[in-house]
């Protein structure tokens, strides 16, 4: 059960939160023109890493903002949250995400 | 009253408090702090089970809660529970106790003659008997089940209570010994805000198991009066830490009132589950004793050394007066000169060639006579120790020699070294590592996770002398204040000087070798008693190549069951080591799980149980259902109104009726609990215009429209009717069980992918209560309490007017689930009473029929209209449901747009939404039934789609149904077959799927 | 028509035991308030309404004035318990650009906490700490009891804490509490 920082709350039991799965998936525009391929890289293809990963979380029982944290998902440490617009804070040295 | 080993004096019972209980319907005496192992003890009984495969007669081995195979069934009917540790059950008066794993009787058991075949049994025996026919499985599982297995389970439902919290604090420390109480006090000073946790009835720890124990006593009390006095402190006795999860979240089970007895905790819970979080964790948790593997070391009165000297010391019982106490440390002498100062025989069986001169010494003043050198080559007495032969073992401990000496005694008390408790380490996923010095694994303080900062402290950390435990938890209590930013000086504490003996080495002997090689003959020797496995089966699991401990541990079940290997595992990693010649940790360790000990269900789920089990939501009109005598349904979390039976109705003949009654007459539905969004901003057409896949650029202000969602893989997930109250402001409905899904759908767009626009969602479920009035007398009805004009030019379909309705504030929205003249009319929740209220006296003129979810359910499937979620599966495109009428041809972008294009939504052959008529107007298909292409004699058959709603509906006179058929549309006219569950063959025409009014004119009258 | 009584999804049921109270408020004008709080315009509007100098709340705290209440929510999230009335409240508010209101009077109802065991009650049910130390007068949080989601707010040092709930939720959480009570 992990504690998890709200970037706006601090620190919350997980059970105030939901996970959403790999953050920074733009929406493709101009859908009409990709291919098959295309479109089933953005619905269907996640990285699924063994180490850091940037996942979107929701402060579901609290704030009801999303955010972005970066996790590892061996340790399930959390090495940073961050606010949608903030920029992507690095990936520990020696890590790979 | 026979206690025929209860000492005169000592121990921290209370004499004059005598409690009388029973073990196999046979009546016993014990005293106030007794345990019912302690009870049993003091009263000579030895006999306490049945082994778990073998049916071989067990005795206690342990005074803690890592006792193998003293486990009971504890109490009858609605109270029983069953596997019950002896050692962990505080006596109280009137306590019944019975064995288990035994028939007839304990005595003589019918099982035992798994003993004899024995060799037939071996490790891996169900893996390799019952693979094979898969068809024979029903067979061999009664088989297996009457068996195995221990005790029984109630049959009756709990009638106890029990209580769940969370806690939080700065500082945890797991375990009340010397270690734990240090560490508490010291944190406590700092300023900390402590928990201090115990699974003894009192604190103390193995301090109050010993024989000199002034000062360890005097430190227990002045310890826990500083805590105690102590506001940011909170001590739990009786409490064992039973998880440690991420981020120091420990969870932990105390027992609230079992030792009162059945039905005497008054209001309070028999027990509270602790959800804990912790800054700074402190372990604390002992260490527990490993027996040494001889042969027929699980003979009752086979006990380890430290139980029996905790058995004098702590509870006043001698558990017998001829006693062997057999070792390969230092640590059980001092049992040996407690059992000889109350009046024991003792000799000592030490493995090592030569004891300090010092100890021989002090034994003599005891005429205590010792072996060196020597080892226990057999025990005899199979329903109890009566004798053991010892000889003399070799150089290196690999066999033994010389002449046989046999010495008779009733308990063997015995000593393999101590195993430090790394379960709570392991759990919150550090790592250990294995000290010679020791013969033990302790916690690698490198390893450690950073999520879980913790300290061990004390004989848990490989520390054995009381005042270096005392001395570490002083340590790690500054330390873990300290990390929590707090800071205390550390006091002087006296030596307490516990043990006379003072503790050398350890000299490991991982299997005490017999006159014969393992598994021949017929002596067993067992590392893992409560899973009956020998060092025999661990030989056979190498020679099978099982040799990786993860393996091992699956294959022979060593460590598993309720004591999860707390006194087996380092023998049998040890066992596995020497096999293969290797080191302890090249063989490693498995990972402790938790819990720690057994925790019962009724805990973990608290209070949430019966109607708190889940949370039900209910709608401003509730009461009135419930004085109108409805049925109720759950959709979501919901409880809607199911249908209203009148007198002697079922629930046929209820909806029949009320489905007439509403394309009759009038209904009224509480649709209260439809989701409803609040959409503001001036980017909010934008919004809309993305989740649905219709247009919306053109609807006027005051009108409403019916909207379809997709996800981004093309497939309907939600639909229902929104409406444009002003210029920038929309109110969106959902289905009742997607309400949620929608408005973080919507906020998860709006947040991550367009923070730009403008647009704000607010969920307004609760703010509004509705009802629905559906049927040809609708309008004449709510025009007879409303000041909104109903006319059908004034107030068309599919719009909506702000009024009053019996004279409150209302906004009536003109749309229709059910293809009647329709009313959604909305008032502030407040008045969700009076509007039922209101609606039920003035409908009395126009026949109004309340009517609940499951006739809306025909209504809406006599109209074709669909249920998100029944007659769609996450599967459905819009094409498929044949609502392409709803797809925007013109819209650039909209979620699940591109999806839609796909090669696979666009097949030929998709499941196509279609009605079905069966054959036969009478015959209601069930729901899910499959439509096969071909009828087999048994399934599987090929299936082409399966119905998905189905009904009797009195308004078409017939059965009707909807399905998913395999390019149904194609198909529509064709005759199908479906084939039930039962065998019956249906057959079905594949029609459209509107029943009723096909042209759709009375929804507009 | 009469007009009828603004009533309470718990009808103002009071739960009165050794040591631990709940009291379901009387109806309270609730209004969600949307916008971007740090603008002098949402200051100078939420000033106007509270008869304050300073609107801005800090994180997970509320502030008390003239009968009304204003909780954060979210960043651009307000809530507001008045006396006025909701209408003009909110065609006031949303007069200004970039702004939202909403009213949600009926949406919630607000339970009201008292005596000695408030905090062992809470704890039951909540993973937030409600520790003295760590959740005093004036804070508030959006955090769950049990199933549901709640508006929790610290009003005294007795303590008195508010548990605004969702109608729907109302008689679980009241079921909850009474229950929990019980067992601390």
């Amino acid at each position: 059960m992990f504690i998890v920082n709200c970037p706006y709350c601090g620190d919350r039991d997980q059970t105030e939160f939901s996970c959403h799965g790999e953050a920074h998936i733009p929406r493709p525009t101009e859908t009409a023109k990709l291919t098959d391929d295309e479109w089933g890289e953005y619905v269907f293809f996640r990285s699924n890493p063994k180490g850091y990963h940037r996942e979107r979380w929701l402060h579901v029982h609290g704030c009801r903002r999303w955010f972005n944290a970066l996790r590892h998902t061996v340790t399930d440490e959390f090495v940073a949250t961050y606010k949608i617009e903030d920029p992507r804070p690095p990936i520990p040295e020696g890590g790979q995400s | 009253m026979t206690q025929s080993n209860r000492l005169d004096n000592g121990g921290r019972i209370d004499r004059s408090k005598p409690l009388t209980f029973t073990f196999d319907g046979k009546q016993y005496t014990g005293y106030q702090g007794d345990t019912l192992a302690s009870a049993l003890v003091a009263n000579g009984v030895r006999l306490l089970g049945r082994s778990f495969k073998y049916h071989r007669p067990r005795g206690l081995i342990a005074a803690g809660s890592e006792e193998p195979n003293a486990l009971m069934q504890l109490e009858t009917g609605p109270y029983t529970e069953p596997n019950t540790r002896a050692t962990c059950v505080e006596l109280y008066d009137g306590l019944v106790a019975s064995s288990q794993n035994r028939w007839p009787s304990l005595n003589f058991d019918v099982g035992g003659v798994n003993s004899l075949v024995a060799r037939f049994l071996p490790a891996g025996f169900y893996y390799k008997t019952f693979m094979w026919p898969a068809s024979m499985w029903m067979t061999y599982e009664k088989f297996i089940r009457k068996a195995a297995g221990l005790g029984v389970s109630p049959v009756e439902n709990d009638p106890d209570v029990y209580h769940g919290t969370y806690a939080h604090c700065d500082v945890l420390v797991i375990g009340a010994g010397p270690a734990g109480l240090a560490a508490a006090t010291m944190a406590a000073g700092s300023g900390a805000r402590v928990m201090l946790l115990d699974e003894g009835s009192e604190p103390g720890g193995s301090l109050l198991g010993t024989s000199k124990n002034t000062a360890a006593l005097e430190f227990v009390k002045n310890s826990m009066q500083e805590l105690e006095r102590n506001e940011n402190v909170r001590v739990l006795t009786r409490t064992t830490a039973t998880g440690y999860y991420d981020y120091n979240y420990i969870t932990a089970l105390e027992k609230v009132t079992d030792h009162l007895g059945p039905g005497n905790g008054g209001s309070l819970p028999r027990q509270r589950f602790w959800k804990i979080r912790a800054k700074q964790v402190v372990i604390a948790a002992g260490s527990i004793e490993r027996p040494l593997v001889f042969a027929d070391n699980d003979r009752p009165g086979v006990m380890l050394a430290n139980a029996v000297g905790t058995y004098i010391n702590q509870y006043g019982a001698l558990p017998g007066k001829d006693i062997v106490v057999f070792t390969n440390n230092d640590s059980a002498y001092q049992v040996a000169l407690d059992a000889s100062d109350n009046g024991a025989v003792v000799t000592v069986v030490d493995t090592r060639s030569s004891v300090d001169p010092a100890v021989k010494a002090r034994l003599e003043q005891n005429n205590i006579r010792l072996f060196e050198g020597h080892a226990i080559s057999s025990v005899q007495g199979a329903k109890g120790v009566t004798a053991v032969r010892i000889m003399e073992l070799s150089a290196d401990g690999d066999s033994l020699q010389g002449q046989a000496w046999e010495i008779s005694c009733s308990i063997v008390a015995n000593s393999g070294g101590w195993t430090p408790s790394c379960h709570m380490v392991s759990q919150s996923g550090g790592k250990l590592k294995y000290v010679d010095e020791i013969a033990g694994f302790i916690p690698d303080d490198n390893r450690q996770k950073k999520s879980c900062p913790n300290i061990s402290a004390g004989s848990c950390n490989g520390s054995f002398d009381t005042d270096t435990c005392i001395t570490e938890g002083i340590k790690a209590g500054l330390d873990a204040a300290q990390r929590c930013g707090l800071s205390a000086s550390a006091p002087s504490i006296s030596n307490l000087n516990v043990s006379e003996i003072p503790l050398g080495d350890i000299s490991p002997i991982w299997l005490v070798p017999t006159t014969h090689p393992v598994g021949e003959g017929s002596a067993k020797h067992f590392h893992d008693f409560q899973n009956d496995v020998t060092a025999a089966d661990i030989h056979l699991a190498a020679r099978e190549g099982f040799l990786s401990v993860e393996h091992l541990k699956r294959y022979t079940t060593t460590g598993m069951a309720t004591d999860q290997g707390k006194t087996s595992n380092l023998n049998a990693l040890a066992i596995m080591a020497n096999i293969q010649g290797v080191s302890i940790p090249e063989v490693g360790t498995t990972t402790f799980r938790p819990p720690y000990t057994p925790l019962t269900l009724g805990a973990v789920g608290g209070q949430e149980s019966r109607e708190l089990f889940i949370q039900e939501r209910q709608t401003p009109m509730h009461e009135w259902h419930v004085a109108n005598g409805a049925k109720f349904e759950d959709v979501g979390d919901w409880k809607r109104a199911w249908y209203y039976p009148k007198d002697g109705e079922d629930m046929h003949s209820a909806v029949q009726r009320e489905t007439l009654a509403v394309r009759e007459s009038v209904g009224m539905l509480d649709a209260s609990t439809l989701g409803k969004i609040d959409i503001q901003g001036k980017d909010a057409l934008k919004l809309i215009e993305m989740v649905y896949t219709n247009n919306w650029q053109k609807l006027a202000i005051g009108s409403c429209r019916y909207g379809l969602m997709l996800n981004e893989h093309g497939m309907i997930f939600d639909d229902g009717v929104t409406t444009r109250l002003g210029e920038n402001h929309y109110h969106m409905t959902t289905t009742t069980g997607g309400a949620a899904r929608v408005m973080s759908w919507l906020e998860e767009w709006l947040q991550t992918e367009w923070p730009e626009w403008e647009v704000y969602c607010t969920s307004v479920t609760e703010q509004w209560a509705v009802m629905a009035l559906n049927g040809p007398k609708a309008r004449e009805l709510l025009q007879s309490i409303t000041d909104i004009d109903l006319d059908k030019e004034a107030f068309p379909f599919m719009t909506m007017r702000e009024g009053t309705v019996a004279g409150v504030p209302a906004r009536v929205f003109r749309i229709s689930f059910t293809g009647e003249v329709s009313y959604e009319i909305n008032v502030p929740a407040r008045y969700g009473k009076h509007l039922i209220e209101a609606l039920a006296e003035a409908g009395k003129k126009y026949d109004l029929c309340p009517y609940g979810t499951e006739t809306m359910h025909v209504l809406r499937a006599e109209k074709g209209f669909i249920i998100v979620g029944q007659d769609t599966d996450g599967t459905v495109t819009p094409h498929d449901m044949d609502m392409d009428w709803i797809v925007s041809k013109t819209k650039e972008e909209y979620l699940g747009n591109r999806a839609q294009e796909r090669v696979d939504t666009k097949r030929e052959g998709r499941p196509q939404l279609v009605g079905l008529l069966t054959e036969d107007p009478t015959v209601v298909l069930p729901e899910g039934a499959h439509i096969v292409s071909e009828v087999l004699e048994a399934p599987p058959m090929p299936t082409i789609g399966h119905v998905t709603s189905s009904y009797m509906s009195p308004n078409a006179g017939r059965s009707i149904a909807l399905a998913l058929l395999q390019d149904g549309i194609n198909r529509k006219g064709d005759v199908v077959t479906l084939c039930l569950m039962n065998g019956d063959v249906i057959k079905a025409t594949v029609s459209d799927t509107v029943f009723v009014d096909v042209e759709g004119v009375r929804v507009r009258g | 028509m009469v007009n009828p009584i603004k009533e309470t999804p718990l009808k103002i049921t009071t739960l009165d035991t050794d040591g631990f109270k709940v009291e379901e408020l009387p109806y309270i004008n609730k209004i969600n308030l949307r916008g971007d709080f740090e603008s002098q315009a949402c200051n100078a509007a939420l000033t106007g309404l509270l008869g304050t100098d300073d609107c801005q709340l800090e994180t997970n705290t509320y502030m008390h004035n003239n009968a009304n209440t204003l909780f954060w929510l979210g960043p651009d999230e307000r809530l507001l318990y008045t006396n006025s009335d909701p209408g003009s409240v909110i065609e006031k508010w949303c007069s200004m650009p970039g702004t939202a209101a909403v009213d949600l009077s009926d949406y919630y109802t607000v339970l009201k906490l008292s005596g000695s065991k408030v905090r062992d009650v809470i704890a039951s049910g909540t993973p937030f700490d409600v520790h003295p130390s760590q959740f005093r007068v004036g804070q508030c949080t959006q955090t769950r009891y049990g199933s549901a989601t709640v508006l929790m707010s610290n009003h005294a040092d007795t303590p008195v804490f508010q548990l605004q709930v969702r109608w729907s939720y109302a008689k679980y959480v009241f079921g909850y509490l009474e229950r929990v009570s019980n067992y601390v």
